[in-house]
């Protein structure tokens, strides 16, 4: 299977395959992201559709000197930031999950205000303190990787992510009775 | 370690992500500090809270929209190929002497406004995100309460 970097150099060459399997491959992470980040489906789609349209746009001057995710995700997060610049969010229903057979209907009714609670939480945050907040617990990005989709220094990185913890405990201290 | 340098670490400390070089201070500072293990305590609880959540449904279709949105756009306006001919190939004559003088005409008005104050603006504009880039992360580095933090603050109200 052709590695991402390899998908890319074609799609410059103006192959369209290769970009389909380039959004195939990463439509979960992206989505993951902009999903938590606006806490609206349309919004995210409409963030991840634009992030991958400007990969392509951009494709031609495409040079393989990072990994195409570091890349992906930086295109994706300034998206986002400059989309919270422009629009306060908006509190929508949490995404209706695949029923848990193993949960009773208090448990299933628990983990939905849970992930109400938590949305809520993170739409309160500042932009950069709440992409942080995606990128290191949702994603499991490292302080490096961070700190280029955020075009931020490592130690800002952590800085943002330190404070974005003190603003969210006291909003998240009644998880533990959920 | 001092304890704002090790507060300041601890979700990449939680995460395991903390530089080899830096690792066995922070734990001997936490194994000494009670204040700074309640902290981490904290940080691993709320981790742990985020990290339960399931993620969210993809919606159906996704990834075909997105190749639809770039067909239509491709048909537009093509994807230029990496090694295609070269730049000045493709254009008629008509167009290539058309670009020389709009080169020659931009090139006149260019040495006329270096000369003027406006120009000293223009580069300023230039250079303001990455100025603003570094201020803000000075800025952060402030400690809360203090002035530079609370101009940081006004300015995120305001983009907010």
């Amino acid at each position: 299977m052709p590695g991402d970097e390899e998908l890319m150099l074609r799609v410059r060459d103006g192959d369209l395959a290769a970009f389909e399997q380039l959004v195939r491959r990463h439509q979960r992470e992206g989505w993951r992201v902009a999903y938590r980040f606006t806490g609206d489906a349309a919004e995210a789609e409409d963030l991840i559709q634009e992030a991958f349209l400007r990969i392509l746009d951009a494709a031609a001057g495409y040079r393989p000197i990072a990994t195409f995710r570091t890349y992906y995700y930086r295109v994706l997060t300034r998206l986002c930031l400059d989309h919270r610049r422009k629009k306060r969010p908006t509190l929508a229903e949490p995404l209706s999950q695949p029923a848990d057979d193993s949960l009773s209907p208090s448990q299933q009714a628990s983990r939905v205000e849970r992930e109400t609670l938590i949305q809520a939480a993170l739409n309160a945050l500042p932009g950069d303190y709440r992409m942080a907040v995606v990128l290191r617990y949702f994603e499991g990005l490292g302080g490096p990787e961070m700190a280029v989709a955020m075009g931020r220094s490592t130690k800002a990185v952590e800085r943002l992510l330190s404070r974005a913890r003190a603003a969210l405990e006291p909003q998240l201290k009644d998880l533990s009775e959920l | 370690m001092r304890c704002d340098e090790v507060l300041q670490l601890l979700t990449a400390f939680s995460a395991g992500d903390v530089p080899v070089d830096v690792r066995p201070a922070m734990e001997a500072h936490l194994s000494d500090c009670a204040r700074c293990r309640a902290a981490l305590a904290r940080v691993d609880v709320l981790a742990g809270a985020l990290a339960g959540l399931p993620p969210p449904p993809l919606p159906e279709g996704l990834a075909s929209r997105v190749v639809a949105a770039a067909r239509q756009r491709h048909e537009a306006k093509p994807v230029a190929p990496g090694r295609s001919l070269p730049w000045w190939r493709p254009t008629s004559a008509p167009m290539r002497a058309a670009a020389a003088v709009a080169a020659f005409a931009f090139g006149i008005w260019g040495a006329t406004e270096l000369s003027q104050p406006s120009a000293a603006k223009a580069a300023g504009d230039n250079v303001q995100p990455a100025a603003e880039t570094v201020l803000r992360d000075w800025f952060e580095a402030a400690p809360q309460d203090s002035l530079a933090s609370r101009y940081l603050a006004a300015i995120k109200a305001e983009e907010d």
